[in-house]
């Protein structure tokens, strides 16, 4: 031992004196002590120490005191008398003194209590920071977390798949050398640029006559568009072909209001509006399906219907 | 000072932090909105060949628009550290005039980047859809690729 320890051992020696109690009351206190009042760090390493020491011995002595674990417990564990079923207990293992002291409320009991709700909430706060920062990390790399649970939280809609769900699908169904153009015939668009097995409906609400069919291909995908007009009403069907499973898809345009699911056909039709305008979306293998318009909504499904059974 | 008032200074900048970091997540997650002009859009990034890289992007109008296209593109690039902002294509450029179209309700088209093989990349494309009766835009963020 050095001179140095030598002298802080005897000028510590006063705690080692002290009971633990007492030891644990100097360390409480002291976390409450503004800073220039507090003890060095000497002091409570050394205090620490003595605690430690005193605790190994008791875990090594092979019969425990019964008496002091009781004491024990009722200091720390029953601080507020606030448990009746502790109480009675009390009343019969206990000194009117030492239930005295236990039921008064003291600062000392309020302190941990406040100490553990500072504890959660500091872990809750963390728990919350971290969860913020890992959805802004993702959401910056193209991943939407919440997209991922419920798309149409937002106003807009998309799908998400996961990928294999429809690896058969689009097989030699993109066919080539397609340009933008104008037709009559619905039908026979379709047919002229080899997308007959592309499923539209067979009914279209009869003031509506065909505008312009649009037609566009990029390495990735086709889109067929159809714009139905009647004077400054549109009507819009489309079928964007992804030509392989994609990453990600279309992102649709809809009010806040949740999507309804339409089942025909063994298919899901997600039918929403997009300011005010009926809109039905739906998904078979890699093609994205789209109707828009200024129909009822009644028309809508009247149109859905009739691609499955014919109206 | 004594710990406790630190710790509950500590605290409140957590709370004040988880506040506005939720404000600004709820001020974006609501950026998306209904449209009277724009019905759908997509892009997507490819890796061709020898590192280059192309972005293609379609768009439809609700009907007809007076321009309908991308107003501007931006390519992000990680070399293995981060992914930082490296080319940038905007309609405004004669050269890429093309990414807008005119008095139609669709545009389909691409651009490309020559990247570096092994380097990952992702693209941001803005629309835009206006006719007389105003205009709107709207982003799509595609997904990270590595350049082959």
């Amino acid at each position: 031992m050095t001179e140095l320890e030598h002298r802080n051992r005897t000028s510590y020696s006063k705690y080692d004196r002290m009971s633990t109690a007492e030891l644990e009351e100097i360390l409480r206190l002291d976390f409450e002590l503004p800073v220039a009042d507090e003890l060095d760090i000497d002091t409570i390493l050394y205090i620490t120490e003595v605690i430690a020491s005193r605790e190994k011995e008791a875990e090594n002595s092979s019969i425990p005191n019964i008496d002091i674990a009781w004491n024990d417990f009722c200091t720390k564990y029953f601080p507020n008398g606030g448990n009746p079923l502790l109480q009675d207990v009390l009343t019969d293992k206990t000194t009117a003194e030492q239930k005295a002291v236990s039921n008064t409320p003291t600062k000392t009991s309020r302190y941990p209590i406040r100490r553990r709700i500072v504890r959660v909430a500091s872990i809750a706060a963390l728990l919350v920071t971290l969860f913020l920062v890992m959805t802004a990390t993702a959401y910056a790399f193209g991943y939407n977390l919440w997209e991922a649970i419920a798309q149409w939280t937002q106003d807009t809609f998309s799908f998400a798949i996961e990928k294999g769900e429809h690896s058969q699908a689009a097989e030699n169904r993109s066919p080539s050398n397609m340009s933008l153009g104008d037709t009559s015939d619905l039908q026979k668009a379709l047919k002229d640029h080899g997308l007959q097995h592309l499923s539209f409906p067979t009914w279209i609400p009869e003031e509506f006559s065909i505008d312009t069919v649009y037609v566009s291909e990029d390495e990735g995908y086709t889109d067929f568009s159809v714009l139905y007009t009647d004077g400054d009403k549109i009507l819009i069907l489309s079928a964007f072909l992804h030509k392989d499973v994609p990453d990600n898809f279309i992102q649709w345009q809809k009010d806040l209001a949740v999507p309804v699911v339409y089942e025909a056909g063994g298919i899901s039709h997600y039918m929403m509006t997009n300011m005010g305008r009926q809109k039905a979306i739906w998904l078979v293998d890699t093609c994205e399906y789209g109707i828009t318009g200024d129909i009822s909504k009644e028309e809508l499904i009247l149109m859905i219907d009739s691609i499955y059974k014919g109206v | 000072m004594n710990r406790f008032s630190a710790i509950r200074r500590l605290l409140s900048f957590f709370f004040c932090f988880v506040f506005f970091s939720s404000t600004i997540n709820f001020a974006n997650a609501f950026d998306t909105h209904a449209s009277n002009f724009i019905d759908h859009c997509y892009a997507e990034i490819q890796s061709t060949s020898r590192g280059n890289i192309s972005i293609s992007y379609f768009i439809s109008g609700v009907g007809k628009m007076d321009e309908i296209g991308a107003l501007s593109i931006y390519v992000y690039e990680d070399e293995g550290n981060g992914f930082r902002r490296v080319e940038e294509f905007f309609s405004s450029d004669p050269e890429f005039s093309y990414m807008i179209s005119n008095n139609t309700m669709v545009c389909s088209e691409k651009v490309s980047y020559n990247g570096t093989i092994g380097n990952r990349y992702y693209a941001q494309v803005f629309f835009l859809a206006s006719n007389d009766l105003g205009e709107d835009t709207e982003s799509f963020t595609t997904t990270i690729i590595t350049a082959t």
